[in-house]
């Protein structure tokens, strides 16, 4: 045993020669230095106006080629202009609309509504999620049942939400949470599923078991499935905040949707239409928000740009 | 100054023996039984570093996850002592979503190391070991697979492990980095005393690195020769030393893969 009979210290960067058999030499520092620099890669780098500009010109070009067909519709004159008007009178419409305070009201009241039903079905999602992926069992009882919730049009609930909560905010909350908390519970699932064995090994390896395995290795390496979830999750969840704002109209509240309905009732076809485009522009802003937490996440790790 | 003490204090957990005792491990699947490794016997000495060779088939993966307490034996026991046994992979298992100093880190928390800031220190301190300190905030997909097993090191170190077992550590790099990690690593087992156990395809490796060379057979896994390794230590790969030693034990490893032909 060489090291029992080493009692020197050892002396870095001083080549051996000290009589004795296994003193072993001292890496030339320059050598790992030159190696890591060879193998490091450097990622051009392009400045944040370019990298903006690039992102951002093929959205700008579709959304220009999306007014050019709507205006020549609108010319084409398959429709009288009272239903179907033209972009410029629409925007127009919706500038006026975004000065007055009752809009931004509407807006927030839809918003606390979405952020509070998103909320409830994160959570639920989130544990419902880890129990299905930690248990075989419960995996075998539930996984095929939170798919099929999934796969069902959260519209149909309705009609069994009012009968339960009558014509409330909770009834749409109801359904927006059966809407959203399975995808967040699939995509949780999915991530766990696939976290390499090798971490998992590595974890245990560490000293990991139990509820901190889970915490420090196997959340952690599910993490990007989680989001690409809880992306899906808010579009379920608007989707079904946008229906229940249409069929549950709560007493003395102007949310986004009854505004629109309001909007249907008077055959005014720009505000209904700049409604809706202020919902488009609020969905899409949502989801910018949890692409650009993917993006980050993906990129910490290694995974894609 | 911190240098020096880290040495101090990894010298004094040095390295744990390593009895293994009449172990079997066979496993099931269906009606077939297969024995992974069949009564093996091996006394491995504290501080030692010792360098296992074998072809496809010897159990080598389930003997380290036996020592490394992530499998159980069928029959026989492994005695590793008091101390913690640490696992090293062929692919530097680092967490990719943690950068190399949080992986460290990582480590030396799950190890029971309360205080953040005492955390923080260490995991610089063996990041420095291992010449990484330049590198401690970069992420793992940022770094070269020789940097990436270093950090696995250093990791692996932080658990203040007796026992250091490593699964072909330096199978997937190109030869001039596995020299130099060669050089690293015998620096560290040196300057921490602790007892390793080497699992390589590289009979060369082997003969550069372990005190002794046990070959394993095959279907079962077991040991059927022992070379002690009595050559100067630093030892050059390419040395004539080496290489003689290293052609005699792949004669060995080459009678035990022909007695496999005819099977």
């Amino acid at each position: 045993m060489p090291t029992t009979e080493l009692t020197g210290e050892p002396k870095p960067g001083s080549l051996q020669n000290s009589g004795q058999s296994s003193m072993p030499s001292t890496t030339p520092d320059s050598t790992v230095a030159g190696l890591d620099k060879l193998d490091t890669v450097t990622s051009p780098t392009t400045s944040r106006a370019s990298r903006i500009y690039s992102v951002l010109w093929p959205k700008l070009s579709a959304v220009a080629l999306a007014l050019v067909l709507w205006q020549i519709l609108v010319w084409s004159g398959w429709k009288p202009t009272y239903v179907l008007p033209g972009p410029t009178t629409v925007f127009s419409q919706l500038g006026e609309l975004v000065t007055t305070g009752s809009f931004w009201h509407s807006v927030s009241i839809t918003m606390r509504r979405a952020a509070l039903g998103f909320a409830i079905a994160l959570v639920i999602g989130s544990v419902i999620g880890a129990f299905v992926s930690q248990s075989s069992i419960v995996r075998r009882a539930f996984g095929s049942f939170i798919t099929g919730l999934q796969t069902m049009p959260s519209i149909v609930w309705f009609p069994f939400a009012i009968l339960l909560f009558k014509l409330t905010e909770s009834a749409i909350l109801f359904v927006v949470v059966l809407g959203a908390a399975p995808a967040i519970a699939n995509g949780l699932i999915f991530g766990v599923d696939h976290v390499p064995p090798l971490l998992v090994r590595a974890g245990r390896v560490l000293g990991a078991r139990g509820f901190t395995l889970f915490r420090s290795v196997i959340l952690p390496a599910a993490l990007p499935s989680y989001v690409s979830g809880l992306k899906q999750g808010w579009a379920f969840a608007w989707r079904s905040l946008m229906a229940g704002e249409l069929l549950v109209i709560v007493g003395n509240t102007s949310s986004l949707g009854v505004r629109l309905d309001f909007a249907r009732t008077m055959s005014d076809a720009p505000l209904l239409l700049a409604y809706m485009i202020v919902i488009l522009i609020v969905g899409l802003c949502v989801d910018a928000v949890f692409g650009a937490i993917d993006r980050r996440v993906r990129r910490t790790r290694g995974l894609g740009t | 100054m911190s240098v020096t003490t880290t040495r101090e204090s990894t010298r004094i957990s040095s390295g744990s023996p390593i009895t293994i005792d009449h172990l079997s491990r066979t496993f099931t699947t269906g009606s077939t039984t297969v024995a992974a490794i069949s009564d093996m016997h091996l006394q491995i000495a504290p501080g030692e570093f010792v360098c296992i060779v074998g072809a496809s088939g010897c159990g080598k993966t389930t003997l380290l996850n036996i020592i490394a307490g992530l499998d159980h034996p069928t029959s026989g026991s492994v005695d590793t002592g008091s101390g913690v046994v640490s696992l090293m992979f062929q692919e530097g298992a680092l967490f990719p979503w943690l950068s190399a100093r949080k992986n460290v880190e990582l480590g030396l928390s799950l190890a029971g190391m309360k205080s953040r800031a005492d955390r923080r220190e260490r995991a610089m301190e063996l990041l420095s070991l291992v010449q990484l300190t330049d590198a401690a905030e970069r992420h793992p997909h940022e770094l070269s697979g020789g940097m990436r097993q270093r950090v696995s090191l250093a990791r692996a170190l932080a658990q203040d492990a007796s026992v250091l077992l490593m699964d072909e550590p330096f199978g997937a790099l190109d030869a001039m980095t596995r020299d130099v990690l060669h050089d690293e690593l015998e620096r560290i087992w040196f300057e921490t005393g602790v007892t390793i156990m080497f699992v390589t395809h590289n009979v060369r490796e082997a003969a550069r690195l372990g005190d002794r060379i046990l070959v394993l057979a095959s279907r079962p896994g077991r040991v059927i020769a022992e070379y002690p390794v009595d050559l100067e230590r630093p030892r050059r790969i390419e040395s004539p030393e080496v290489s003689a030693l290293a052609a005699e034990v792949t004669d060995c490893l080459r009678t035990e893969v022909r007695r496999h032909a005819n099977d």
